[in-house]
């Protein structure tokens, strides 16, 4: 047991290794579908990293706490992996009011399309997508 | 209304000697040593040898708790949350008594995590504090075990970390005691969790004196009382017991391991980390317990001491245990054991010392051993040096009478402060 290793913990480990195998996400945020799928794949991938359980149908109306059981902490720490997948830091607020997996999805989609400088041009589907009531686009793709 | 009596009926026990109480059992009977070389510690330049590390692998094999929650909550608190999870099943106390607020949680720890701290740490000091994992002041806090435990069974009654370094779960555990018996909690879960890292090593390493120089052989690496002794050799683990008052706990036909009768602490004020040489705190904190309990030093049977194998803190406390039980005018030179007295030994051979975690662990063995009819021996000791008083030392396992007197166990901790239980057979 090294150093590092003492202090690293399991599932951070193995997060590590996610990160390095999997390129960063090269389509741009204006693709609205791709990059959509691209987010929720990876907060697929980062639940199970977590060794929390990934229902096979991950929706964007799926819901943190009363449907895959994150606690408050588990949110953050999801946010953590993201903000490092994604290279983004996500607003506090934001996340303080995550309900649904739409709401992380367009969390980072906003922090990515305001990092491109595309000049503060919503990203797609982020009004509507606020709301854990809005429906969270059933029919995006990948959400089914 | 007659004072209410407090007795153990579940108990939960992680060290370096193994998971659960059959392999304790086992393991003091035989009189295993669960000490090992430390390689890690060796790559990163420390000069002690050896550790009493823990299997987590086999505790967590056992439970109902996702993989998830106890990684998030650290070595430390897992500990706990296992040992817990075994003596609650193991008392056969209803969960959902747990819930209710007469049932309190009392542990100990000597620190909160800190490898959690130091994770934390590293990312401020190279400039990514944004990146401080959310887990970090949860695992690094000092109330992580009774925090974890707490929210793993829902608990409803009182729940707080106790901490006074090595002596920590002696007091929570005699806290817990104190609780129970005044009528203001039916039932505790009290022990304490202490995890082995090379940070605390390296702590301790930092005393200079403290760590056993030991390099070759893990028998000989802690020789609590022995002349050859060098040094503590530093353990992680976790002793949790469910106390209940005796009452109750006969009236629902539970197995009771044994009685916890008496109970004392008090401080001296001389060094931080050096015993009072004389013992004498020690001594009144002893008197006090057997007090407590109602019985005079006539009436102890064992003794488990400190005992951590430190050349001053074992001098120390073998002239507050001769003062006790009246065996220190012996003249010098007169090398026969004693043939009165209680049997005093130390388990910290076998297991280490797990620091806050010690006093959980080390009246679990005392229960035991007073259920099960035997004293666990000191199977390295030979001889104790010339300066210290010649007690009745205990140096292999002894087969004995379930019900024939009381056993003290001896917590001691840096800042000079004292715990001292007395327990009773069932």
């Amino acid at each position: 047991m090294s150093g590092p290793a003492l202090v690293a913990t399991g599932w951070a480990a193995t997060r590590g290794v996610l990160l390095q195998a999997m390129a960063p996400p090269s389509e741009p945020a204006s693709a609205p579908g791709g990059a959509r799928e691209q987010v929720l794949d990876r907060i697929r991938s980062e639940l199970a990293a977590m060794q929390l359980e990934v229902p096979e149908t991950l929706r964007l109306d799926t819901r943190l706490a009363d449907d895959l059981s994150l606690t408050s902490l588990d949110a953050v720490d999801l946010v953590l992996a993201l903000e490092d997948a994604f290279e983004i830091e996500l607003e506090d607020d934001d996340v303080a009011s995550f309900e649904t997996v739409a709401d992380v999805v367009d969390a980072v989609l906003r922090q990515q399309a305001a990092a491109a400088g595309d000049g503060g041009e919503p990203a797609p589907g982020d009004a509507e997508n606020r709301s854990p009531d809005s429906g969270a686009e059933s029919s995006a793709p990948g959400s089914g | 209304m007659a004072e209410r009596r407090v007795v153990v009926t579940g108990i939960g026990l992680l060290t370096p000697l193994g998971w659960g109480v059959q392999s304790h059992l086992d393991a003091l009977r035989r009189g295993a040593v669960g000490l090992r070389a430390m390689d890690e510690w060796t790559r990163l330049g420390l000069r002690c040898r050896f550790g009493g590390a823990i299997d987590l692998a086999a505790a967590r094999a056992d439970t109902a708790i996702a993989p998830r929650r106890l990684e998030t909550m650290g070595t430390l608190a897992a500990q706990a949350v296992l040992a817990g999870e075994a003596a609650i099943a193991d008392s056969g106390v209803d969960p959902g008594l747990l819930r209710h607020e007469s049932t309190a949680l009392i542990l100990g720890a000597g620190v909160g995590s800190m490898p959690a701290i130091y994770e934390g740490a590293r990312l401020v000091f190279a400039g990514k504090a944004r990146r401080v994992r959310p887990f970090s002041i949860l695992q690094g806090m000092s109330s992580a075990p009774s925090a974890h435990v707490a929210q793993a069974f829902g608990i409803g009654g009182r729940s707080y970390t106790l901490a006074s370094a090595c002596a920590s779960s002696a007091h929570a555990i005699g806290h817990a005691f104190e609780l129970i018996r005044s009528g203001t909690a039916a039932r505790a879960l009290a022990g304490g969790s202490e995890e082995l890292n090379v940070i605390v090593a390296a702590s301790f390493e930092a005393l200079r004196t403290a760590l056993s120089s030991e390099q070759d052989e893990a028998t000989r690496a802690c020789l609590p009382f022995d002349a050859r002794r060098s040094g503590l050799v530093l353990a992680g683990g976790a002793g949790l017991l469910m106390l209940e008052e005796r009452r109750d706990a006969l009236e629902r036909g539970a197995r009771v391991y044994g009685e916890i009768v008496g109970f004392a602490a008090n401080s001296q004020a001389d060094d931080l980390v050096l015993p009072e040489a004389s013992g004498e705190a020690a001594a009144r904190c002893m008197r006090a317990a057997l007090a407590s309990a109602g019985v005079g030093p006539s009436a102890v049977r064992y003794v488990n001491a400190h005992g951590t194998g430190t050349v001053a803190g074992d001098l120390a406390e073998a002239r507050a245990l001769a003062e006790v039980f009246g065996l220190g005018d012996d003249p010098a030179g007169d090398r026969d054991e004693a043939a009165t007295g209680p049997w005093i030994g130390s388990t910290k051979g076998l297991t280490g010392h797990a620091l806050g975690a010690a006093g959980g662990i080390e009246t679990s063995f005392c229960l035991l051993m007073l259920r099960h009819g035997f004293l666990a021996g000191m199977p390295g000791f030979e001889r104790s040096e010339d300066e210290m008083p010649e007690l009745r030392w205990l140096r292999r396992t002894r087969e004995c009478e379930t019900d024939a007197g009381v056993h003290l166990s001896n917590s001691f901790g840096f800042g000079g402060t004292n715990a001292c239980l007395v327990l009773a057979g069932p």
